[in-house]
């Protein structure tokens, strides 16, 4: 009866866990993280009172950077599922396919990696944990860090057209109340002033989004050399700025020496100063009123 | 004949009627008239002109305070509190929080593998020099009194 109950217990706690969203950093790799860091400071404690066993150290340090490196890709590929294949494109459909692979792949030798350790451990020389380290660095480097890169990236500019939508509604529902306090007589010189700023700002966010979203689809998506921008730049605004309100017109993308991120993080700012304009506003209403 | 006829006249303009009749037909109409209700009074009361004139003088006087007064509401820009939680919700400052957490594991899992590679200089960790460099308390009261006792014998 009590293993039942204790059945029942954890069937319900494991869908209350599969229930929640996904996080971009689950506790698995939170725990995983700080028993990579609790390693080390063990490892290099050994090193320094010329511990003669400190091999032991690197191979448990080791198996710890594996284990969390294992925990930090499924993370990915859990937020990689999440995306709604209903609303993007083909093109965006097959870049999920080769990244989710990348993953696959990158999991796939972590896991091995693991196995030779666990296998090998008793017997492993310092030469050879030194050679498993680099290669290991090489592969996370080389694979993993530009895979994890792209699936940021392609996040950063969908959260940053959702929070462009957002301001473009807010600035919206501002608009109609300064036409109300100027129908009613009120005032409203000042208000329009700072408004017509946000009004810049908000273009020139947008105008930076789209940016990013022409250069991440041009260089991960299509995956385009630089001298066929011209010829279908259309077709890749069609796609890549379905929600997003284009203000790019043909001819090259010149934004290449900002990268992606630097792009999103732009126009994000941009953003903030749009509502920081927005309480300014706020202010200067009760003030009126 | 007509003597006959006034007499009948004379005999009718004596007739009255039954005091027990006309007291209760008496009683009868009195209890109906307390029966309007009140919504028949109120009506005939709106109905005077001179209720409809201040219903009406009421009624432009709200429209003219209506216009005049400036009682507009601006719901958009109402509190700051929602302007702060709308721009603090935006799910991109999520994961730039989680970008952040990941370069710092990723500098975290490279000092790692250093670490596991690096056989040489043991003692020079960078790590173990600081904290130990956070251990000794170099103004010490100990040692400050130590440096004046030696200035005192040295001078």
């Amino acid at each position: 009866m009590r293993t039942i109950s204790l059945f029942i217990l954890f069937s319900l706690l494991s869908g209350a866990y599969l229930s929640t969203p996904a996080r971009a950093q689950s506790n698995t790799t939170k725990e995983a993280l700080e028993d990579v860091k609790e390693s080390v400071t063990t490892l290099i404690n050994a090193k320094d009172e010329e511990n003669p066993n400190d091999i032991v150290f690197r191979i448990e340090t080791f198996k710890k950077v594996i284990n969390f490196s294992i925990a930090e890709a499924k993370d990915l590929k859990i937020k990689l599922f999440g995306v709604d294949l209903k609303k993007v494109g083909t093109s965006t459909i097959a870049w999920k396919n080769r990244i989710m692979k990348n993953l696959d792949d990158t999991i796939e030798y972590y896991d091995s990696e693991m196995s030779f350790i666990k296998e090998r451990e008793a017997t492993m020389t310092l030469a050879e944990i030194k050679a498993k380290a680099e290669s290991f660095k090489e592969w996370r480097e080389n694979k993993y860090a530009p895979t994890a890169d792209e699936i940021n990236n392609y996040f950063l500019i969908e959260q940053q057209k959702q929070a462009l939508e957002t301001t473009k509604k807010r600035a919206d529902k501002i608009r109609i109340d300064i036409e109300k306090l100027k129908k009613a007589r009120i005032k409203t010189l000042n208000l329009e002033k700072l408004f017509s700023k946000t009004d810049i700002l908000i273009k020139d966010a947008y105008e930076l989004n789209d940016k990013a979203v022409l250069l991440f689809y041009r260089t991960k998506i299509l995956q385009l050399p630089q001298s066929e921008d011209g010829v279908i730049l259309s077709e890749i605004i069609e796609e890549a700025t379905s929600t997003a309100t284009s203000t790019m017109t043909g001819g090259a993308d010149k934004s290449t020496e900002l990268s992606i991120k630097d792009l999103v993080k732009e126009s994000f700012a941009k953003v903030k100063n749009v509502y920081q304009i927005f309480i300014d506003m706020s202010n200067l209403v009760r003030k009126l009123l | 004949m007509s003597h006959k006829i006034h007499k009948q006249l004379e005999r009718l303009r004596q007739i009255s009627p039954n005091p027990h009749f006309a007291a209760r037909t008496r009683l009868s109409i009195l209890s109906q008239k307390q029966n309007i209700s009140y919504i028949d009074v109120f009506i005939l009361f709106i109905k005077k002109p001179m209720v409809v004139g201040s219903f009406a003088f009421a009624l432009v006087l709200f429209v003219l305070i209506s216009v005049l007064s400036p009682t507009v509401t601006v719901s958009s820009l109402e509190s700051i509190d929602t302007l702060n939680q709308e721009v603090d919700a935006l799910s991109i400052n999520i994961h730039l929080k989680e970008l952040s957490y990941q370069q710092n594991a990723d500098s975290m899992v490279m000092a790692a593998i250093t670490e596991i590679k690096d056989a040489k200089a043991s003692h020079l960790n960078s790590k173990t020099l600081n904290s130990e460099s956070q251990n000794l308390n170099i103004e010490n009261k100990d040692s400050q009194n130590i440096d004046k006792l030696l200035d005192t014998v040295i001078f």
